[in-house]
């Protein structure tokens, strides 16, 4: 072995094998510390945890949640399949019983627990109208029981959605007060059900919140399940390389560091554990132990050559071959995975992407310290196989590797035909590719739940809600026939669409108290025909009954009613042609001026947050790749090397494509992470073979059967160990009992072979096929490459920060916008509810003479109003000058502004500028000021111009003129255009003009980045073109976490500036 | 100056300062100033008045929650024609402040030597009496200059939703400093210098006898609060008033003079709010005990006791953001009316600012008219400023008195001057 110019690694191996103990400990202790951070580790196992927390969809849902009290309620449903169903006395006070028990757990809305023992009957009787509930008496006859079957016939709201059309089933439906206790919540219904006198009924739960229970307790057992048997199966693995138990345990350490500290930070960023993230722990364990089965591969091929050399010499020598593959490959992995980070829109992936990233630093940063100074500790002995004794007797791995080897040199041109085959039928599987999920096949067949879900969707209406919102412009619209008319028709459609199963509404209520009120008759169930009526009704109703009976279908004001449609499939594929066909019923049949409907409820947000996976998940395959490509252009100094790396790992997409397409698995939740990852797990085989085959070429006289001889048995070998350890950690998940994790593991383990044999197989061929020049020219000696690993972690850093700043934000322009929307997506960026910054102003003149202020600013939110303080810190005659301003929302009201010059040391009270004022010497009006990067609809009609880019970024190009030439006036603008970034809806770019059409004014902004999650812009540039004149305002030191005191905002505190 | 009192305060906020430094470890340090040259020549005989250097550098420290200020001045005249008796004409070093401030429950406490002001008045006194002024160059300088700090515990705290309070108990009884009889500023109208018999010797005792600082500090209380758009404040100052009361005593050989301070309760509030372009301003108080004097010969002591109800009202108007107009005018009554009162029972002031920006606030410029309306005697400021760089600044400016030189204004008739001079902050 040649000792090589290389220091600077040597110098960081050498000090790690001369204090072993330090470093052993050291690694201990930091595993220790992110273990203290893990209790605070946070399950959310919501659906909604999918879907970014300020998504107009799931902001919209809440609101109606609140308005309505609806919420994905935990469904338990009776089902009893003798002739007479479930009117009978048993069944009946089972039903009873259930809800009595339901109705006192703590975590349950008791006003809203709906069953056959809660819900009313309405009837005609001889003064009008009475409303009794169905178990008053309690039906201890079966005669009794026939009479609850006949009112309930006589009452078509509760056929299907609260008892089953044929009799068999009833439900007890109860909403949860509080989510996130939802998996305590199921447990403890679940040993009522237990306990429950269920005779010949079967009893079962069901429903989004016991999903949500049920998914929580899912995923832990999976994971303690699927955690210690990818341990057991790694350590196997590496048993069998190496026939010793140190590197077992101690990989097993590098495992567990990756695993504990990616994890303790998460606790510690306060990022909870999505239902996803079940993955990641396995994921990590066989990722973390190819680096080490590397380093070991190494270290005893040396130690079996050279039994006798010292062993820290040895180390230092395994170390000073192995870190820059090992640095190269968790480069490349990482690059892979910040590619679903960087194209994901849901949280959960995204933040899978970000900790799976670290997670794989982690494990190489322990491979390149940790492992030396354990080598060092435990002085392994090299095994028969390594060493000497190889040449005469190759174990089987090794004769597997080399037969792989002669088998592509042979046939190199049946070894591309095939892999084209195999990327064509791949393309052609693209076109038959589906994107489809629902949640309750996220679990196994057998399971209750599911079960429990099917018995209800084949007996009731269904457990998929879809909401539609009716809103109306004035109070008591809602009796107007006309729009109940109209709401009637709604629900008449929807019954046309397939899976909708049945509808609730206010209007059905009415119907039926008609119908009571007309002799019962079925004829007479339609809508009362005049406005009165309606009203009159509804205070029959109330004399007789509970009025908050309908809260859940109108409002107390009869403005806002609520439609819910029972669907019996909540898969995205089913639903979605709903989902769409409604809003385009509401869009062109029913919205007018007067009443209007928005979609909302549970099958709406995933339509939301599934219509996007698709697109999501190819955009991540192509900043995948295309980091994946920059990364090893730049290791091999070649565009076409980059190529060569990629395909193998393209070729092993396609054919999953096809694969996934042929045994029917659609693109979900699970699955379309596939991609990101098996490119950055695949590529690392082919770097290294790249890699070494350029190495290995050159040392052997530019001979490539000479190179390729040597590469099986030795590189090939080690990457033979690295490809089990990757598919037997990720093979686990195959026998995860959530669906999806399933299909997950079964993906990437075929994409992972596809990509393992391709490397060994595809690129050899062609390397012998096409000779291309990055294979001959390279260099015999390794030193001095230090230069492109350089290149490559300037890449990777740009990469991070430009994708960090490229990021899609909250909001994404995938709709096409208006100009309405634009404005109110600017208004709505979040600025944070108080926030504290540097601002230096840079004012200069026309002849380029500067002069500069340094300020402390701060602001805060009361409600609309706001109010800020400016405090001057530099120069010295002006330090201490303060300004201090209470916005109100009012446009009628003025602002209060008040100004403490240091001069007098007395608070002055000054007259609200007029709007159009240039705000302390600078070129930004006060206007502009209080706007902060707002805009004000109500001054400004604003128009949308086009799309544009600026600077490479794509924006909304807008204009704006102010309502009136009195505005105009007063604000010096007679109109504006302005750009604003798609991605973040910052307004990046404006000009302006003067109320006469002169050019006046323009702004630019720049260094715009996120702090503490809220879009900043920090430098802003406001060119005066009439003065020549320009304003540059630097901010820094942003914090919108500090809480700002209200007494800031005082002129006590004003004037104690000083 | 070793007062027990002063020293006190000292050592407490040297040890809570050490204390804090001991807890807190490393503060936040900042050190920053001004540097102003000023060279003002008289336009009656082209002299120069002053060519002076002030040095005024301040330094903070900050922990969290916890800030200690100190700040000093060091004045170099090379002229030496203004200042006090006992005074080293040429160079004059002051400790100007140094405070502790800590929030203290709801509130805020700022302990050490320190400038309270109140009122919403400009230039014209009725409630900013807190501190003492120094008359060296009479009321010409920046007020900020003018004032003396005092040692005094200042505490504010809320009172209700929209109240807050502010308490005062300041044991340093500092009072005026006047200027030294001879120099450019020195008094001459017999609105402020007693009238003496010419035929007896007149004898000026230094100072009535020292005061304790324990039993006669002076209180203050203030209440402020916004209400409904107004700026609303209440004030009561249980104060010994700063302007010596120059007590005479006439035997058949000589004539003393005591400068002597005498005790007031001082009520009064003020009120502010903005409508559109115009500010209101107005506040008033009411003193009793002031004295004043008088030349009534059977006078046995030359001064009469009277209550003094003051009331300024101002109105500011904004022409844009660059120019600003303002108005006030004083009125001052006194309860009692006494013959030989060399002041009248009512006495107004005016005054009129004009005030504008240039070029982006490059460029200052103002002027600031005040006539006695009684005496018709009044006094011109001009003042202009321009920022060469962010910490450069050069300053020109006019002091123009007019009238009776029996008016307090008109008396420096003949001191008309002109300032140039330029600032640099670091």
């Amino acid at each position: 072995m040649k000792t090589t110019t290389l220091e600077a690694p040597n110098g960081v191996f050498q000090w790690i094998v001369m204090r072993p103990w330090r470093v052993v400990i050291a690694s201990l202790l930091a595993i220790g510390l992110a273990v203290t951070w893990l209790p605070d580790l946070r399950k959310d196992t919501r659906a909604d945890a999918f879907l970014d927390p300020e998504n107009p969809a799931l902001v919209y849902r809440d609101r109606v949640k609140e308005q309505f009290g609806l919420s994905d309620p935990l469904i338990i449903a009776v089902v009893n399949e003798s002739e007479q169903g479930i009117f009978n006395p048993q069944s009946l006070a089972l039903v009873q019983w259930l809800t009595d028990a339901i109705d006192v757990l703590p975590n349950i809305n008791s006003a809203r627990v709906r069953s056959l023992a809660t819900e009313k009957n309405i009837t005609g009787t001889a003064e009008g109208m009475e409303v009794e509930e169905f178990f008053d008496p309690f039906p201890d006859t079966q005669a009794q029981a026939d009479a609850i079957r006949q009112a309930i016939a006589d009452f078509p709201l509760y056929q299907g959605s609260l008892v089953a059309r044929d009799g068999k089933a009833t439900l007890i439906v109860a909403d949860l007060l509080d989510e996130d206790l939802g998996e305590e919540t199921y447990d403890e219904v679940m040993a009522i059900v237990e306990r429950a006198p269920a005779y010949d009924n079967e009893i079962h739960v069901a429903g989004e919140g016991a999903v949500i229970g049920y998914l929580g307790r899912y995923i832990d057992s999976d994971a303690s399940r699927l955690n210690p048997i990818a341990a057991i199966v790694i350590t196997l693995i590496i048993l069998l390389a190496f026939h010793r138990i140190s590197p077992a345990l101690l990989g097993n350490v590098v495992i567990l560091a990756a695993v504990l500290m990616t994890l303790g930070i998460m606790a510690a960023s306060g990022v909870a554990f999505f239902v996803i993230t079940n993955a990641l722990p396995v994921i990590l364990i066989g990722i973390a132990v190819a680096d080490a089965v590397h380093i070991y591969s190494h270290y005893f091929e040396l130690k079996g050559r050279y039994p006798d050399r010292d062993q820290r010499t040895l180390v230092v020598q395994t170390m000073h071959a192995m870190w820059r593959p090992v640095t190269l490959t968790t480069l490349t992995t990482m690059m892979g995975f910040l590619g679903l980070f960087f194209a994901a829109d849901m949280p959960p992936f995204r933040y899978f992407g970000l900790f799976t990233a670290l997670g794989v630093l982690i494990a190489g940063v322990f491979s390149l310290v940790f492992l030396p100074a354990a080598l060092v500790l435990t002085n392994p002995r090299a095994s028969a196989q390594f060493g000497a004794q190889k040449e005469t007797a190759p174990e089987a791995f090794t004769r597997f590797m080399v037969l792989l080897g002669k088998l592509s040199q042979r046939r190199p041109r049946a070894t591309v035909l095939l892999f084209c085959l195999i990327g064509g039928a791949g393309l052609i599987s693209l076109s038959r590719f589906e994107v489809d999920e629902d949640r309750i096949r996220n679990f196994h067949p057998d399971e209750l739940i599911y079960q429990a879900d099917s018995a209800i969707n084949r007996h009731l209406d269904g457990t998929s809600m879809l909401d539609i919102v009716i809103e109306t412009n004035e109070p008591e619209a809602l009796f107007e026939p006309a729009h109940l008319r109209k709401i009637e028709a709604l629900q008449r459609y929807a019954h046309t669409l397939p899976y909708v199963r049945g509808s609730t509404s206010v209007v059905d209520y009415l119907k039926q108290m008609n119908r009571a009120l007309n002799g019962g008759h079925s004829e007479a169930y339609t809508l009362p025909l005049d406005r009165d009526l309606v009203a009159q009704y509804f205070l029959l109703y109330s004399a007789s009954a509970d009025p908050t009976d309908f809260e859940e279908e109108v409002d107390y004001d009869y403005q806002t009613a609520m439609v819910r449609l029972n669907l019996n499939s909540g898969s995205f594929q089913d639903t979605r042609g709903i989902v769409l066909a409604m809003q385009d019923y509401i869009d062109h049949e029913f919205n007018s001026d007067t009443i209007q409907a928005s979609l909302s409820g549970r099958v709406n947000l995933n339509y939301h947050w599934l219509k996007d996976l698709g697109r999501s998940h190819f955009i991540g395959v192509a900043i995948s790749l295309l980091l994946v490509w920059l990364v090893s252009a730049a290791l091999f100094g070649s565009a076409l090397a980059g190529i060569y790396t990629l395909l193998p790992v393209a070729g092993a997409i396609l054919l999953v494509y096809a694969a996934m397409v042929a045994m029917g698995i659609s693109l979900g939740i699970g699955t379309s992470m596939f991609a990101s990852v098996a490119i950055g797990l695949g590529v690392d085989f082919a770097i290294h073979t790249l890699e070494r085959l350029r190495v290995l070429y050159a040392e052997h006289d530019k001979n490539l059967d000479r190179a390729l001889a040597v590469f099986f048995p030795t590189t090939g070998r080690a990457l033979l160990f690295n490809f089990l350890a990757i598919a037997c950690g990720f093979g686990v998940l195959i026998s995860s009992k959530v669906v999806p994790l399933s299909y997950f593991g079964t993906i990437v383990v075929v994409a992972v072979s596809s990509s393992f044999l391709a490397s060994l197989t595809l690129l050899p061929a062609l390397l012998k096929l096409f000779q291309p020049g990055f294979l001959t020219g390279a260099s015999r000696h390794p030193q001095g490459r230090l230069q492109p690993l350089l290149r490559i972690s300037t890449i990777a850093v740009l990469v991070a920060s430009l994708g960090y700043l490229l990021l899609p934000g909250p909001a994404t322009a995938a709709e096409l916008e208006t100009a309405e929307s634009i404005v109110a997506r600017v208004n709505s960026v979040d600025d944070g509810e108080f926030v504290t910054r540097k601002l230096v102003m840079h004012l200069v003149d026309r002849r380029g003479k500067a002069r500069t202020r340094e300020t402390i600013g701060y602001r805060k939110y009361y409600g609309k109003e706001k109010r800020s303080l400016l405090n001057y810190t530099e120069p010295a005659n002006v330090q201490d000058t303060a300004f201090l301003t209470w916005d109100y929302p009012e446009i009628e009201k003025d602002d209060d502004q008040w100004l403490y010059l240091p001069a007098l040391r007395k608070v002055r009270r000054i007259s609200a500028s007029d709007r159009g004022d240039y705000f302390l010497g600078t070129d930004f009006t006060f206007e502009d000021m209080k706007l902060e990067g707002k805009l004000s609809p109500q001054d400004y009609e604003y128009h949308l111009i086009g799309e544009d880019v600026i600077d490479g970024i794509p924006t909304y190009h807008m204009g704006s003129a102010p309502r009136s030439d009195a505005i105009a006036k007063e604000l010096g603008y007679g109109r504006t255009e302005f750009w604003v970034d798609t991605r973040n809806w910052l307004i990046i770019k404006a000009d302006y003009w003067d109320p006469k059409g002169q050019p006046l004014k323009s702004m630019q902004a720049s260094d715009i980045r996120q702090v503490q999650g809220i879009w900043t812009r920090h430098q802003l540039r406001m060119q005066n073109h009439v003065t020549g004149h320009e304003t540059r305002f630097e901010f820094s030191e942003v914090d919108y976490q500090t809480p700002v005191t209200d007494q800031l905002f005082t002129q006590q505190n004003l004037a104690r500036s000083r | 100056m070793f007062r027990p009192l002063v020293l006190l305060l000292a050592v407490l906020l040297m040890s809570l300062t050490g204390m804090t430094w001991a807890i807190a470890a490393v503060p936040d340090v900042n050190l920053g100033g001004t540097l102003d040259q000023d060279i003002v020549i008289t336009t009656n005989d082209g002299e120069p008045q002053k060519f002076e250097s002030i040095l005024k550098p301040r330094l903070q420290f900050t922990w969290p929650g916890l800030s200690l200020t100190a700040s000093a001045r060091l004045r170099g005249d090379a002229k030496a024609g203004l200042g006090y008796d006992n005074d080293h004409p040429h160079w004059h070093v002051e400790l100007r402040e140094l405070y502790l401030d800590m929030p203290l429950d709801n509130g805020h406490l700022r302990l050490g030597k320190q400038q309270v002001v109140w009122g919403q008045a400009d230039g014209l006194r009725v409630l900013d009496v807190v501190n003492p002024l120094d008359y060296r160059e009479f009321i010409l300088g920046d007020f900020e200059d003018r004032r003396l700090p005092l040692w005094m515990l200042n505490w504010e705290f809320p009172v209700s939703a929209n109240w807050t309070g502010q308490l005062l108990w300041i044991p340093d009884p500092t009072p005026d400093l006047l200027p030294a009889s001879g120099s450019a500023f020195s008094f001459t109208s017999p609105k402020l210098v007693p009238a003496l018999p010419s035929s007896l010797p007149v004898q000026l005792l230094r100072d009535s006898p020292p005061r304790s600082q324990l039993h006669d500090a002076d209180y203050g209380l203030r209440l402020t609060a916004f209400l409904e758009g107004w700026d609303i404040s209440l004030n009561y100052f249980y104060h010994y008033r700063d302007q010596a009361i120059p007590v005479r005593e006439t035997s058949t050989t000589v004539a003393r003079i005591t400068p002597t301070y005498r005790r007031s309760h001082l009520l009064g509030g003020s009120v502010a709010n903005a409508f559109g372009n115009l500010t209101l301003r107005a506040e008033f108080g009411y003193g009793n005990n002031h004295y004043f004097l008088t030349n009534d010969p059977i006078d046995y002591d030359g001064v009469f006791r009277s209550a003094e109800l003051s009331t300024v009202v101002g109105l500011d108007y904004n022409l844009g953001a660059d120019l600003l107009l303002s108005g006030q005018l004083f009125q001052s009554v006194l309860e009692e009316r006494q013959a030989g009162a060399v002041r009248d029972t009512v006495e107004y002031q005016a005054s009129l600012m004009l005030q504008k920006r240039w070029l982006n606030d490059t460029l200052f410029s103002k002027a600031l008219y005040i006539q006695s309306l009684n005496d018709g005697d009044s006094l011109l400021q001009l003042e202009a400023s321009y920022e060469l760089t962010t910490y450069l600044q050069l300053q020109i400016g006019a002091d123009i008195f007019t009238g009776s030189r029996a008016g307090v204004l008109g008396q420096f008739d003949n001191r008309d001057r002109v300032t140039v001079g330029f600032s640099y902050s670091f």
